[in-house]
């Protein structure tokens, strides 16, 4: 009886070990057509390029300049130097 | 040209500055300090003319390159006949008086494109569009005035009150400086020139496009003869009188303020022997006028800074904008030939500047032809 009671012990031990080793199939998943297929990516070089400089924001210069207002209040003129020439040049 | 207030000079049109341009920022070109609306800070660093190398050049290079070389930006003219006259010796005295009156004199991309030229107290030319080409009014005879401005246009009279015609390729031509003086003439052609009669004649009269069959076999007019042509420079027929200047000094003020003095100008037409005969200007007779210079022009800075004044002569090549097709000395053969008024001698020479005989002995006429 004894005997009977290991035998079924090491054959219930011996499937569960068989089913945690046995992988499983996997297939793919078909693409999914709302998403574009990945390209391929390969190793290609890349040129070196120069990085442009940004462009300082000139924004405040534009808005200064472009009022007349603002230069005619801001705006000093050259002081007036005598005009010793005599002459023409 | 009329003046501009301080405002005025730095008024300026985003839309005018067109794509390519407005796409820089003003602060790529002129530096300065974005991002603020206080003065002093935004124009800190601020550069009024960029350094076309640093700037234009991103894109206009091929221009950018010939004219740095051009006499336009190295005043070349100037060392060369500075150069003949002085010596070693005196030249960093001479210098000194260069940099204070004539460095001023320099024509950058800015200054013909954009502003008026900064001897002239500068100021937008049209709210800062860029200028192609330049305004002759603004620019090119803004700097050449005395001259060439009132020969062209016909300003000038004569000693004794009679007007002298524009030029005929202003009136009735209405040819602005560019037709003949083109852009690349301006930008400085590929080489280095001492002076601005340095190589061939550029604009040549007769070339293409312009009087190219003078003298050839379809020439109808007489005096369009081989030897004319081969010995006589176009202007000595075709040119009306025209203006030369004398005694040009300079000096500073007790403030520092430089300035100058010359005596009044004169206007006359006078023909010498070619100082610069090459195979390029092969003439034997050349108009001449004589240029600002005196052996004493530099005294305030030391004494004798031309030691060598007479090593090149004050009536100098000249080719002046007074062309007319007929002048005085086109009425007749003897209306020239043996009309001694009309040849620098040495007469002449003693008469208006006594003592530079010497430094124009190689242009003098000795026999009247």
């Amino acid at each position: 009886m004894r005997k009977g009671i290991w035998l079924f012990f090491g054959g219930l031990l011996g499937l569960v070990l068989a089913a945690c080793l046995a992988r499983p199939e996997i297939t793919p998943l078909p693409p999914s057509p709302m998403l574009p297929a990945v390209p391929t990516l390969e190793a290609t070089p890349v040129p070196p390029t120069e990085t442009p400089a940004p462009a300082a924001d000139s924004s405040t210069c534009i808005a200064c300049h472009t009022s007349e207002e603002t230069l005619r209040a801001l705006a000093v003129e050259p002081e007036e130097v005598e005009h010793l020439s005599e002459g023409e040049g | 040209m009329p003046p501009l207030e301080a405002w005025e000079k730095v008024f300026l049109d985003d839309q005018a500055l067109g794509e390519a341009h407005a796409g820089l920022g003003c602060i790529a070109c002129h530096g300065g300090v974005g991002g603020t609306t206080d003065k002093e800070e935004a124009h800190q660093g601020i550069v009024r003319d960029p350094d076309p190398a640093q700037t234009c050049a991103s894109c206009h290079e091929s221009v950018v390159e010939t004219h740095q070389d051009s006499l336009h930006a190295t005043l070349a003219g100037y060392y060369t006949v500075l150069r003949a006259r002085s010596d070693e010796e005196h030249w960093p005295q001479l210098m000194t008086a260069f940099d204070n009156h004539c460095d001023d004199c320099h024509a950058s991309c800015g200054q013909c494109h954009v502003s008026r030229p900064t001897i002239n107290g500068g100021g937008l030319l049209a709210k800062h569009e860029f200028k192609v080409p330049p305004p002759m009014n603004l620019t090119c005879t803004g700097c050449h005035g005395s001259r060439v401005n009132d020969e062209y246009k016909g300003k000038n009279q004569t000693a004794d009150g009679q007007p002298i015609p524009a030029d005929v390729h202003f009136n009735p031509g209405g040819m602005a400086c560019f037709v003949c003086h083109s852009g690349d003439q301006m930008h400085g052609a590929p080489g280095v020139f001492n002076h601005r009669y340095d190589g061939p004649p550029d604009p040549s009269c007769t070339q293409a496009g312009c009087h190219e069959n003078i003298g050839g076999p379809d020439d109808s007019i007489v005096y369009h003869s081989k030897p004319h042509m081969e010995k006589v420079q176009c202007q000595v027929c075709h040119a009306a009188p025209y203006k030369h200047c004398y005694n040009c000094h300079v000096q500073l003020s007790e403030e520092g303020v430089p300035y100058f003095k010359s005596d009044p100008s004169e206007i006359y037409f006078i023909i010498g022997k070619n100082p610069i005969q090459s195979p390029e200007r092969p003439w034997e007779y050349v108009v001449l006028r004589h240029v600002p210079v005196a052996r004493d022009s530099f005294a305030y800075y030391g004494e004798n800074l031309l030691p060598n004044f007479d090593a090149r002569e004050t009536w100098t090549y000249a080719t002046p904008h007074t062309i007319q097709r007929r002048t005085p000395q086109t009425e007749s053969c003897n209306a020239c030939h043996g009309n001694a008024s009309l040849f620098l001698t040495e007469d002449f020479v003693r008469q208006k500047a006594p003592d530079e005989v010497e430094a124009n002995r190689k242009v003098i006429v000795t026999k009247i032809p």
